[in-house]
């Protein structure tokens, strides 16, 4: 595995993902060294689908970030820096997705964003693809809901 | 045909992710009802503003750190570190046994000899090998 080749064919796709589900490009970028960090070290060398693998290894490290970052929330209360996060969100379209909740926000990045089949998207999150369905229904009703809420 | 379970497959219509049979329900139903028709509307209004939505590009300064990071060297050393260290443990547990000199002096007479035998008030008996001179056997009296 060349993981400098794999750097160069993948961060553009992974960044997407990971800037989509977290919405701070610094955020973001921090995971996406992580993520590649992480699969430099399980060292893998037979990866048939590169995509998926390192699709699942950056939603393991955007959920551990959220995680730990929920486990010290009393620190986040003295950075007024994260006040400023939504100055990025330019777009309504962009606050609506960062209301939705993680599971509803990855499955419309997977398929909006990543543009992945519903097969795809089960396999990564490791759910039925029926289950995917209904879930990308809910999300594109809350998104209109938000829409529609906000003109 | 309910609009209901239209509105579950009106999401996987746009994705085309519907059998042939669903997507004729789909799109007989929307020509009839208008509310499900505004409804895939403005789900392809959404889709189309998530594409508009504009994702920055990484900085090249995280291909740098992550080619940066050390790689292969450290998880070399850290085998040789491991190995190094089984063999410490082991070599550990086999010093006994190589070091019992009494056992060895008593099979090997010959590559030893006795430079020092004390009787008063225990005796110890010395041997040299090598230059070095050790104790292999002692009896006599209590400390």
């Amino acid at each position: 595995m060349n993981i400098e080749k794999v750097f160069l064919d993948y961060n553009d796709y992974i960044f997407k993902y990971i800037y989509g589900m977290v919405q701070n490009r610094a955020e973001a970028e921090d995971l996406l060294q992580d993520t590649f960090i992480k699969v430099m070290k399980a060292g893998n060398k037979d990866i048939k689908n590169w995509k998926g693998y390192l699709l699942t290894i950056a939603r393991n490290t955007v959920y551990d970030h959220w995680r730990k970052r929920k486990n010290k929330i009393n620190l986040d209360f003295f950075k007024l820096k994260t006040k400023n996060n939504d100055i990025e969100l330019k777009l309504d379209i962009e606050k609506g997705i960062k209301k939705l909740s993680p599971k509803l926000k990855e499955v419309i990045i997977l398929r909006e964003i990543n543009r992945l089949e519903y097969q795809e998207i089960a396999d990564i999150l490791g759910i039925e693809k029926g289950t995917v369905k209904s879930r990308l229904s809910r999300a594109r009703e809350e998104l209109k809901n938000f829409l529609e809420g906000n003109t | 045909m309910n609009c209901e379970s239209i509105k579950e497959l009106i999401s996987a219509y746009i994705d085309a992710e519907l059998e042939r049979a669903d997507i004729l329900r789909v799109e007989e139903h929307i020509e009839k009802c208008e509310n499900c028709n505004n409804i895939l509307k403005s789900y392809q209004n959404i889709s189309s503003r998530i594409c508009c939505i504009e994702i920055p590009k990484s900085s090249e300064k995280v291909f740098k750190r992550i080619m940066l990071f050390p790689r292969r060297k450290v998880y070399r050393l850290r085998k040789i570190a491991v190995g190094a260290s089984l063999l410490v443990i082991l070599g550990t547990l086999f010093v006994p046994l190589l070091r019992n000199e009494e056992q060895i002096a008593q099979e090997n007479p010959k590559d030893y000899y006795i430079v020092k035998e004390e009787k008063t008030p225990y005796s110890e008996v010395y041997y040299e090998r090598e230059g070095n001179f050790v104790l292999t056997s002692y009896s006599g009296g209590s400390f």
